[in-house]
């Protein structure tokens, strides 16, 4: 054995010294290093400059250096690039926790960008993952995505799972929700729309809005006058063809008013619903962390 | 001994990738918090403000009597961005020569009907209408 | 093993990682001197980094003022991300001095890029006309002449360089050539004879037929509203409006041939932009 140690080494050594490239692997971990430090101090065009040179230099963990790279997109906003790198995160590793994160990473870009059904046709891959934390962030973006593309039930559902075993938290989702599908029945549309073509203004009172109504029922009030003025001045001929496709106009045009009149209400109490979701699920990772 | 040391450093290296996620989720909260937020109502008593003259401030307020209680209650038919009424007081606004603004406006008028072919104008990609802003 | 091997081996080990130590030593380079920079510069200039690659040539040229394609990096990017003043800065750095007549052809051919981008066509013709390099560049001085909107120009420089010239640059003139232009006054007079006429001239027979029906309901409208109650509001109302759209559609027919006019040419001039501008 022992005469085999010594060309053993010796064969290592030449080795090394064939393979050992321009740049140290040394160096490059320091690169990443303070690229770290930058991305916690904010700098992130610095950041991102840094982990690419480590990239481009042939750092052994190119999966890992894409998120960052990527995560260092994301915090500017520059919502393309970022889902570019997840995307390169993605195709170049081989562990499932990356490429999980690199998914998750891509449909967040995705959700800021507003492209709900795009994030939730990335996410639909991933049922669950090995991490509890992979799993919180996954059902909460699920969530997201879905309220997004007005999926409710299943929004309701990826909630409570991003906070599953905290019972009470669970049920202010589940009341949040009870009381969104109230809001929507309330504030029917199609209702609004219905009322107005009844009687002029109904369906902007339906909707709450007072003043609107009001301006509604007087304006159609004076060209029904001006209406009858007309034929009585003229003719009745006259007055239909002239005056009354005016009348028209703004009684269909009330009637589309109060519908949207009552789609925006929906929308309000959307956001109310939304952002009492999401103090609910906030106090969750302090909990945790502190745990 | 050696086995127990990678072991060590894996589970280190994967604890830190567990911190890193929790920090994300408290960063993601704060980054969606707006994605639901309707958008707020056009307020036209700013054309008000770029009146000159006795002209502007008369057509700026006959716009605004407009917006609020007639435009609100009408149908969506203007098939411009910006709508005939928006140009109109921009022109108005911006035109030195008042019959010219007119005789621009009275064109434009005559230009917004529903026959209008594709491809005349560009595309504005927020209303999905014809761009025809008023000339610089 | 015996204890003594052990020892002995363990010493060597020591001996060879502080080799090893040595040689990592000795071939490790600086991942921020010049030509590592440059590579990295590269490389993010190519995945369309722009903003981060600005960085890597910037130290390049500090490193090495004296490289030029550091300085061609620098005016490529700025050009690119629309920083006019910043690429002309570059190669004022780059040559101590502004004076393009002397620019070379591939920093030329950047500015010549530069020029177009920012819509500068009058800088471009003395550009060309200066530089004894593009003297002889047929294909970019055509293109200075369609950029110009001068097509009869561009046939007669046309059929002097034939064979020269690449074939898209020949059929944007050969397009150019066979532009007919329409006349701001006839559509004028067209539209003051019969309403609309003058719309359906300018090549807008929708906006035609709309303005002549709106003109004619409104004339219509205010005759038949005098010969029954000359005295009533109506018809003066209805007599007004007719005038306004009369007078409206006079003036709307004679800018719908210049828009026509102006949206034909604007077409020529952007063929010939993009021609200009593709990374051929």
């Amino acid at each position: 054995m022992k005469w085999l140690v010594k060309p053993a080494l010796i064969f290592l050594a030449i080795v090394n010294l064939i393979f050992s490239q321009p740049t140290s692997a040394q160096n490059l971990d320091d690169i990443v290093r303070f690229s770290d430090q930058q991305f916690i101090k904010g700098n992130f065009e610095l950041a991102a400059n840094e982990y690419n040179r480590a990239l481009f230099f042939g750092h052994r963990d190119a999966d890992q250096l894409c998120l960052k790279i990527a995560n260092c997109y994301l915090s500017q906003n520059k919502l393309e690039q970022s889902a570019l790198f997840f995307d390169r995160a993605y195709f170049s590793t081989n562990s499932d926790s990356i490429k999980t994160e690199a998914i998750l990473g891509k449909s967040f870009s995705l959700i800021l960008d507003k492209k709900y059904i795009l994030a939730l046709s990335e996410l639909i891959n991933i049922d669950s993952t090995k991490y509890s934390d992979q799993n919180t962030k996954l059902n909460f973006l699920k969530g997201v995505a879905y309220f997004g593309s007005n999926q409710d039930d299943l929004a309701e559902i990826a909630f409570k799972k991003c906070i599953a075993g905290f019972p009470g938290k669970t049920d202010d989702i589940e009341k949040d929700f009870i009381q969104l599908k109230k809001i929507e029945k309330r504030y029917n549309p199609q209702t609004a729309w219905f009322l107005s073509l009844i009687v002029p203004g109904a369906g902007q009172l339906y909707s709450g809005e007072l003043k609107e109504a009001a301006n509604s029922s007087a304006l159609l009030g004076g060209l029904i006058y001006l209406t009858i003025s007309f034929a009585a001045k003229y003719s009745f001929w006259e007055a239909i063809v002239i005056v009354f496709p005016w009348f028209q106009r703004y009684y269909i045009g009330g009637a589309n008013k109060a519908e949207n009149m009552a789609l925006e209400k929906q929308k309000i109490k959307r956001n109310n619903t939304y952002q009492s979701i999401l103090r609910t699920i906030e106090g969750e990772p302090q909990q945790q962390i502190a745990n | 001994m050696k086995k127990l040391l990678i072991l060590a450093l894996i589970l280190i290296s994967a604890l830190g990738f567990v911190n890193d996620c929790n920090a994300q989720l408290t960063a993601y909260l704060h980054r969606v918090d707006s994605l639901f937020q309707p958008s707020e109502k056009v307020n036209y008593s700013v054309f008000a403000k770029k009146n000159k003259n006795e002209i502007e401030s008369t057509f700026s307020t006959m716009f605004i009597i407009y917006k609020n209680f007639f435009s609100s209650q009408d149908i969506d038919a203007c098939v411009f961005q910006p709508s005939c009424s928006v140009f109109a007081i921009e022109c108005i606004h911006h035109e030195k020569s008042k019959i010219t603004a007119f005789l621009k406006i009275s064109d434009r008028l005559m230009r917004c009907h529903p026959l209008v072919s594709p491809g005349t104008y560009k595309i504005d990609e927020e209303t999905g209408k014809f761009f025809d802003p008023i000339e610089n | 093993m015996k204890k003594p091997v052990n020892f002995l081996i363990q010493l060597k080990t020591k001996l060879i990682i502080l080799f090893l130590l040595f040689t990592f030593d000795l071939f490790s380079q600086d991942l921020y001197n010049h030509d590592n920079s440059f590579k990295f510069g590269e490389y993010l200039y190519n995945s369309n980094q722009y903003e981060l690659a600005v960085r890597e040539f910037e130290r390049c040229v500090f490193l090495k003022p004296d490289q030029r394609d550091s300085h061609l990096y620098l005016f490529k990017i700025y050009r690119k991300t629309n920083s006019f003043d910043k690429a002309i800065d570059c190669y004022k750095r780059f040559s101590g001095n502004l004076n393009f007549s002397e620019m070379d052809t591939t920093f030329g051919v950047e500015y010549f890029k530069l020029l177009v981008e920012n819509k500068k066509y009058q800088d471009v013709n003395s550009f060309i006309s200066s530089n004894s390099y593009f003297k002889e560049n047929h294909d970019l001085k055509l293109a200075t002449i369609l950029l110009g909107k001068e097509w009869k120009d561009a046939g007669v420089y046309k059929n002097k360089f034939n064979n020269q010239i690449n074939p898209s640059l020949v059929e944007i003139t050969n397009q150019g050539l066979s532009l007919r232009k329409k006349s701001p006054v006839l559509a004028g007079l067209f539209s003051a004879i019969i309403p609309g006429s003058g719309k359906i001239y300018a090549g807008k027979w929708k906006d035609g037929l709309v303005s002549f029906l709106m003109t004619s309901t409104a004339a219509f409208m205010s005759v038949r509203g005098f010969n029954k109650n000359p005295k009533s509001f109506y018809p003066w109302a209805m007599g007004t409006l007719s005038v306004v759209y009369y007078s409206g559609n006079v003036y709307g027919s004679a800018q719908s041939a210049l828009k026509y006019n102006k949206d034909k040419e604007d077409e020529m001039v952007s063929k010939t932009r993009a021609y200009i501008l593709s990374d051929r």
